[in-house]
């Protein structure tokens, strides 16, 4: 008996972004191209303001050790480079590109051989950003040598409430994604590949098969699955239940000797080996029951969000609504449209406010609820009960720092408290604290 | 005019709810209530009505005597009115009733912090200073539990008994005695998620092991069936607060409950009233079993296979 089969929540909403190809959005007027992703280092423009620039035209460059190459989304003029606020809430230099509508494109330069050196350089060439975190790609290679990496797993779905990104590109995108993880494979010094599926997509998991075996030979590959329970794909837990191994938070993946891609890395590192195309912008999922036209859109760098909701609709404007970028159990509210989508957004949601009554807390009933869904095994009503009395002293013996914020903990809780919220904050205490000591 | 509504993440919920969950453990309990009113008589809902205002009075005393705010947001004084009410024979005296109510609410509940902080279940407390603090009581409900007739009777076996049990039949505390009705409410509240239906399964099994070893599984389910031991089951070692957070800690209290009471009610000659004792004595021991039993997170490197394939 696995001890897991008790933790975590089930989907309770079946995805309706599924089942439709990755459409592109219609190209717009203006795109506000933010430099920074997350919270990496802010590039430092390589375009003037006036200068002409085609589609993949590099704009801007990493200026420490931790920044990407930024390529522009569309052939244009530059107007202007300024700073905004930014999805992660931060003031950041944008800069506005105007579409010519000439649609000229600049391609990266053909690479000579697929050796490890050659791929790593591409990765940081083209721009390639991890989804999740928002690091550069090839830093987790380049530094510490790739050779270090033992065991690759694939993320090939995601058991994201909303999030379908990984599916569609794994269903319509097969070749890409499959030649994307060899390239991957041959950085590393893995035997195999390890393409993750959840339970409910089997049927998914054996057309990849299939596919693999039809057109590819000496092509090592397994397939496993994980239960289709949420947040099981946070790295953490996917590596304890992919390897059987348990990594301290803190440590790095490396000294495992695990390294964790998505579907949309492979597809676009197969984009840059193959077609040299930089990475220009990312795959959305558009999901909540205020967007009329909900799937994957290919979305480019620097388009706002108020130009997603005009292409998608909005079904009702009346009512207020709540937009979420993430998923609906972590993500961030975003209070204007006005807002560019950077290379980590995952999904936008809009969900209208009526079905949501906005909670309030009830002192806590110690129904342990929350410590049974609790996916790393933490007890979360003992961690808020230190953090309100101010026992600071116990906070680092509930292994606060092990949260990975997912947001069960209040979904279950009956008094509706602030769990994800206070042990967060409990959490940056706790590394403050620390830190000044 | 559209407008964003900003607020913190979760934006879905699960519909878990303290406020319905009082409201389904207050009708599970008006189902044994009005069954032990017919079976009684009138005097059965005078003792509630007696209790639940008590318990009312009492929450609205402490809030005066120390200036807070009263109001009745949660139904959590009726749920404990309810249970001591249940717990309690028709014939008891009405100053016990109010001194139990007063005690569970005022003393057990209120002074340690209120409700989610009390570290008893507070209608266990009343009930237990009901049969054994005031000592000429503990002999009489004592009497009056065993020495009647009809229990007697029914307690030595016979062919109908079981039936006679099941439904209600026999004598007791005024909402303990018919089980079928109580096995309803548990599957009541199982179903609604207001219970977590490991324990009462587990409590029930482990008795029913330890009382067939001990004297008959025949005898074990006579006298399981006799006493409150079912009710308590359901209604008082599920209370949320007083059981154990942890998955193993949640068994191991259950089995705990299940062996001691087997123990004492099978074998002993102390009357009813040591299954309430037995249930009070294992809320203590709770809290160590979480202590003890908890899993060392994921990230920190603990608990290797508990994500093993």
């Amino acid at each position: 008996m696995k001890l897991v089969n008790f933790k975590g929540i089930h989907p309770f909403t079946k995805k309706l972004s599924v089942g439709i190809d990755v459409t592109p959005l219609r190209p717009m007027e203006f795109y506000n191209v933010p430099l920074k992703v997350k919270n990496i280092a802010e590039s430092e423009p390589a375009v003037q303001i006036g200068d002409e620039v085609k589609q993949g035209t590099l704009i801007a460059k990493p200026s420490g050790n931790f920044g990407i190459n930024i390529y522009s989304p569309v052939s244009g003029k530059v107007l202007n480079i300024f700073s905004k606020v930014t999805l992660s809430g931060e003031y950041a230099k944008h800069i506005l590109i105007m579409n010519d509508n000439k649609n000229e494109v600049q391609d990266l330069p053909e690479i000579d051989s697929v050796s490890d050196v050659t791929l790593i350089s591409r990765l940081r060439e083209a721009g390639m950003v991890d989804t999740i975190s928002g690091m550069p790609t090839y830093l987790k290679y380049a530094y510490v040598g790739g050779r270090a990496y033992r065991t690759l797993i694939i993320l090939m779905d995601s058991t994201d409430l909303n999030s379908s990104t990984n599916q569609t590109l794994a269903e319509y995108k097969t070749e890409e994604v499959i030649n994307g993880a060899k390239y991957f494979m041959n950085i590393t010094s893995a035997p195999h590949i390890i393409f993750v599926f959840t339970e409910a997509n089997r049927k998914l998991a054996a057309k990849v098969k299939k596919h693999i075996l039809d057109t590819k030979k000496n092509y090592d590959f397994k397939i496993k699955f994980i239960p289709n329970k949420y947040p099981f794909d946070d790295p953490y837990i996917l590596t304890s239940l992919v390897c059987g191994k348990s990594i301290k938070k803190g440590n790095s993946f490396l000294e495992a000797g695990i390294t964790i891609e998505n579907a949309e890395s492979c597809y676009n590192f197969c984009r840059a080996v193959e077609f040299n195309k930089p990475v220009t912008g990312k795959i959305v999922t558009i999901d909540g029951n205020n967007a009329i036209r909900k799937g994957n859109y290919f979305v480019q760098n620097g388009v706002s969000i108020e130009n997603i909701y005009d292409f998608i609709g909005i079904d009702d404007k009346e009512t207020s609504s709540i937009l979420i970028e993430g998923n609906v159990m972590a993500g961030t509210a975003q209070y204007n449209k006005d807002i560019s989508v950077s290379l980590t957004t995952d999904s936008l949601i809009l969900q209208k406010f009526d079905e949501y009554d906005a909670p309030k807390e009830y002192p806590c009933i110690s129904c342990g609820k929350c410590a049974s869904v609790c996916p790393v095994f933490l007890n979360p009503k003992n961690i808020d009960n230190a953090y309100l009395n101010e026992r600071f002293d116990e906070i680092p013996k509930l292994n606060t720092h092990a949260c990975i914020e997912c947001g069960c903990c209040s979904y279950v809780c009956p008094a509706r408290r602030f769990l994800t919220q206070r042990i967060a904050a409990a959490k940056h205490y706790d590394k403050t604290s620390r830190g000044a000591k | 005019m559209e407008r964003f509504v900003v607020m913190n993440s979760p934006f879905v919920h699960s519909g878990n709810d303290v406020n319905k969950m009082f409201i389904y453990m207050a009708v599970a309990l008006t189902i044994p209530a009005v069954y032990g009113i017919i079976f009684f008589g009138i005097q059965a809902a005078f003792v509630i009505l007696l209790s639940l205002a008590t318990c009312l009075l009492s929450e609205m005393l402490f809030n005066l005597v120390t200036k807070k705010k009263f109001k009745v947001d949660n139904f959590s004084f009726f749920v404990t009115g309810m249970i001591l009410a249940l717990t309690l024979p028709v014939e008891v005296p009405f100053y016990v009733v109010i001194g139990s109510g007063f005690f569970s609410i005022f003393v057990v509940k209120q002074v340690f912090g209120g409700l989610g902080f009390n570290k008893f279940n507070p209608a266990l407390c009343g009930r237990c200073l009901a049969g054994v603090i005031v000592p000429a009581l503990a002999s009489e409900l004592y009497e009056f539990t065993l020495n009647e007739e009809t229990y007697t009777s029914l307690a030595c076996g016979g062919e109908n008994s079981i039936t006679n049990l099941l439904s209600g039949q026999a004598v007791g505390g005024i909402g303990t005695t018919c089980i079928v009705l109580i096995f309803v409410c548990a599957f009541i509240l199982a179903y609604t998620k207001v219970i977590d239906v490991k324990i009462p399964i587990i409590a029930v099994l482990s008795y029913f092991v330890v009382g067939t070893i001990s004297v008959g599984y025949e005898n074990a389910i006579m006298n399981m069936f006799s006493g409150s031991f079912v009710f308590i089951c359901v209604f008082m070692l599920t209370d949320p607060n007083t059981s154990p957070d942890t998955f193993l800690g949640k068994i191991l209290y259950a089995i705990l409950f299940g062996v001691l009471s087997a123990l004492v009610w099978n074998n002993g000659s102390l009357g009813e009233n040591s299954l309430f004792a037995v249930a009070l004595a294992v809320n203590i021991v709770a809290p160590i079993f979480d202590k003890y039993l908890e899993i060392k997170p994921v990230a920190r490197g603990g608990y290797r296979n508990a994500y093993k394939k």
